[in-house]
């Protein structure tokens, strides 16, 4: 009587992980149409996110160019050792985090209070022109924005030292005090992402059912009410799962962001080297690219566990919110 | 309804940025592709062999192909080769070339130097092909336009990588100064030896003019030069190593800890405090625009014979020039300072090398790659002294090719002179490569393999702590302690002590 239980078992297996990927056959068959607009990003994904990281063996290989990834020579963890030899690495650690972490913060809350009142206003002729002005510092390279930023900055024709200087304030040297960099950082950054996420939320607010708005405002609620009661609980997946992908990237910093703006200026290390732009600075001229993919790899590796840890957290907070 | 379609726009909205902005980051990779299209595209004729030259550029000059194929009409006949011209920019030359250098693309001739798509790197990398007996075999006359010890400094571990330009080799730090406010302000220019000298002159311009006289770029640049203060620097890649010229004992020094670096500092310091140098200097495309609209008096480079006529060819000011460095010396960075190599990728290196003899022997091929075709982008302006200049109504700017980059191309010493005042600056720059004082080191190359991780972590202090005294933004009393314990902290020593007994093992094997 066992035995074909046995047969069972051992059988479903694929069969079984193929019904949870694509639905049963019926399923299958009705969406193949659909399931196939996914064929090109799959294999885009699997080209450019899967294979490359057979790259990971360089991290642990004394590269030579001339005898290839596989042909050159395994040290181990050697090529990590530049990463922790110095106090370097806590900092570029540091600063990475904290910063990313005040942009996924800045962001979110400043993105969903746009998004709020650019709902408010939904139906004036206005709201295209103020999304798109919101959207439009998205498109501009941190390059210009550095120039844009000196203009405002610098210490002899800087916009902002005229305007203290008009007021009888003493001039800041701003590109000398490392102290100013995280807020300026921060502010540059929400300028230019903010248009992008608002517009996210603003996505997910109006595909929030009215019914719902009508029914509280029957029953008496205010606009601040409604915000609180039907808005954010409403956008609290999207929220969630906007930061856990925010999360999976903390470790990335923005390396125009970090390297143009404060103009690789010594004096500013303090405050705004992250791991990008150490590992730029210390390997550009060494053309060292296994020590490179080592600190890309020490990157990813945290950044995974990072992600990880936040899903888990999440996960106990509420299951349906979870990523995976 | 209207929520409906609003949402449909949305997503379309969203969908088109993201491709959009998908679509922008791989923006290099057209290009490359572009760059292998040209180097297939000109199908040699029937038996020519096809040899690529790959070099940083200003900008491509419109008339590359016109170029192109007048140095084929030589090469075609006199060695068979069917020659492609692939300039890069030179702001993406570096990368472009590491990263095509590792990806294993073929190439045969490439531009490398200490400076960009580095020579040490790509030798340790074993990404150029040895050629010691391909210049025997293939460039006689290349190989004996050099003397031995010259082409020692390109060894690395005894084999010759690198094809040496000649030019200048040592470096003869100095001045050039404005002649106009030279005369304005009374600068006796020969009474100067020193920067120091400089500083009544330099009062006197900021005064009168109302201006920072002295130009540097971003992000900054101090009046630290190791060979003006008798340093051998050894390699570029470690900034803080250095070595006295002149030490028999071959012991290299944390150049930050020496007097003379103190020196060098604390006048660096003086001149930014006292406005002669910008404190918050310009890029580099825009201080160079600012220079030509004379908002700076004097520039510290480089002041090897006809520096004056290059400085007046780059900023249309007449200058006056001045070497301060005494004595001169001749270092390993210094001769190899321009360098040509093949690719160890490469399919015919021996019809390669034949391309390099040219380059470096023959003057007409030469001058057509550097200054173009005659009549067409320059004309004779004294054929008997070899002086060319450009065609009426035409200027540096303004030429359809017009590289400016002898150094890159072969042997400078064949290059036609711009101006009549130029004459005999290359005899004048060959008695100086001859009278140098050659450096104990000279011809010593690291081996940087042992100490890559120490060198990483010190480049990174270096940057960090080092730099802000090197540019004069902070004291050196201040702030060197740190700066010297934090090198320390990250290995200098240990740098310090391997290159001493590379040294040593060097000086066994090539004694004085």
């Amino acid at each position: 009587m066992s035995e074909p239980r046995q047969t069972k078992q051992s059988s479903f297996a694929p069969e079984r992980v193929i019904r949870r990927i694509f639905g049963n056959q019926r399923e299958f068959r009705t969406n193949l149409s659909l399931l196939s607009m996914a064929l090109p990003g799959i294999a885009l994904l699997f080209i450019f996110a899967y294979l490359p990281m057979l790259g990971i063996l360089i991290a642990f290989k004394d590269y030579r160019f001339n005898l290839g990834i596989l042909g050159s020579e395994w040290i181990g963890f050697q090529n990590f050792r530049f990463l922790f030899g110095t106090d370097a690495a806590f900092r570029i650690t540091r600063n990475t985090l904290l910063m990313n972490t005040l942009f996924i913060s800045t962001t979110t809350v400043c993105a969903l209070i746009v998004a709020i009142l650019l709902n408010e206003v939904y139906r004036s002729r206005m709201s295209k022109y103020y999304q798109t002005m919101l959207f439009f510092p998205y498109f501009i390279s941190w390059v210009i924005v550095s120039y844009f930023v000196f203009a405002f900055l610098n210490g002899q024709t800087g916009l902002i030292n005229q305007w203290i200087d008009a007021l009888g304030i003493k001039r800041i040297a701003w590109y000398r005090s490392a102290a100013y960099w995280p807020v300026i950082l921060v502010l540059a950054n929400l300028w230019n992402g903010i248009g992008f996420s608002s517009i996210i939320y603003l996505a997910g607010i109006l595909g929030i059912s009215p019914e719902l708005f009508e029914a509280a405002q029957i029953d008496g609620a205010g606009k601040l009410k409604q915000i609180r009661y039907i808005t954010l609980p409403m956008l609290y997946p999207m929220i969630i799962i906007l930061a856990l992908l925010a999360i999976g990237r903390i470790f990335h910093a923005d390396f125009g962001l970090f390297f143009f703006l404060p103009r690789d200026n010594p004096l500013l290390y303090s405050t705004t080297d992250v791991i990008d732009t150490f590992v730029y600075r210390s390997l550009v001229e060494l053309g060292e690219i296994s020590m490179a993919a080592a600190a890309g790899f020490y990157q990813s590796f945290i950044g995974f566990l990072l992600v990880v840890a936040a899903n888990w957290v999440v996960r106990r907070f509420n299951e349906d919110y979870a990523l995976y | 309804m209207t929520q409906h379609r609003v949402l449909t726009v949305l997503s379309v909205l969203l969908l088109v940025s993201l491709a959009l902005t998908a679509c922008s980051a791989p923006a290099s990779a057209p290009a490359t592709a572009n760059d292998q299209q040209e180097a297939a595209a000109p199908a040699p004729t029937d038996g020519l062999v096809s040899i690529t030259y790959t070099y940083g550029s200003r900008g491509i000059p419109a008339d590359l192909q016109l170029v192109e194929d007048a140095m084929n009409e030589i090469l075609h006949d006199k060695i068979g080769v069917h020659l492609t011209l692939q300039p890069i920019d030179f702001g993406a030359y570096n990368d472009k070339m590491q990263l095509r250098l590792s990806a294993g693309e073929e190439c045969d001739i490439i531009f490398t130097a200490p400076w960009i798509n580095s020579y040490a790197n790509n030798v340790a990398n074993g990404v150029l092909a040895p050629l010691d007996d391909l210049l025997i075999n293939y460039a006689p006359g290349l190989w004996g336009s050099m003397p031995p010890t010259t082409w020692d400094a390109a060894r690395v571990n005894g084999v010759i990588y690198g094809v040496i330009n000649q030019q200048i080799f040592p470096k003869p730090w100095g001045v050039h100064p404005r002649k106009d406010l030279t005369e304005k302000y009374g600068l006796d220019l020969d009474s100067v030896t020193k920067w120091e000298d400089m500083e009544p002159w330099l009062a006197a311009v900021r005064d009168g003019e109302g201006i920072s006289p002295v130009f540097i770029a971003a992000p900054g640049r101090g009046l630290w030069l190791s060979q003006y203060y008798g340093y051998d620097p050894l390699d570029d890649g470690i900034a803080f190593l250095g070595m006295k010229a002149d030490d028999e004992t071959l012991t290299t020094v944390n150049m930050v800890d020496t007097v003379e670096f103190q020196m060098a500092a604390n006048t660096t310091k003086r001149w930014v405090d006292e406005g002669f140098m910008p404190l918050e200097p310009l890029p580099n495309d825009e201080a160079r625009s600012a220079f030509r609209a004379g908002q700076y008096a004097m520039g510290y480079h480089v002041e090897k014979p006809g520096n004056d006529i290059e400085a007046q060819n780059a900023y249309g000011f007449e200058f006056l020039s001045k070497n301060l460095t005494d004595p001169l010396i001749l270092d390993t960075a210094g001769a190899t300072a321009t360098m040509n190599a093949i690719c160890a990728t490469s399919k015919n290196p021996q019809k390669a090398m034949e391309v390099l003899e040219e380059f470096n022997t023959n003057a007409y091929i030469y001058n057509l790659l550097s200054r173009g075709i005659e009549g067409k982008h320059w004309v004779w302006e004294d054929e008997a002294n070899q002086v060319m200049r450009f065609p009426d109504g035409v200027d540096g700017n303004t030429s359809t090719y017009n590289p400016n980059t002898d150094w890159m191309f072969g042997n400078q010493f064949n290059a036609y002179y711009r101006d009549t005042k130029q004459v005999g600056a290359w005899e004048a720059t060959k008695e100086m490569n001859d009278t140098a004082f050659p450096s104990e080191a000279l011809g010593f190359v690291v081996d940087r393999e042992p100490i890559k991780t120490e060198i990483a972590q010190t480049s990174a202090v270096y940057n960090e702590f080092v730099l802000p005294i090197l540019f004069g933004w902070v004291a050196y009393a201040d702030a060197a302690p740190e700066a010297i314990e934090r090198l320390n902290e990250a290995g200098a020593q240990a740098i310090i002590n391997e290159i001493n007994s590379q040294l040593q093992e060097w000086r066994a094997k090539n004694p004085r």
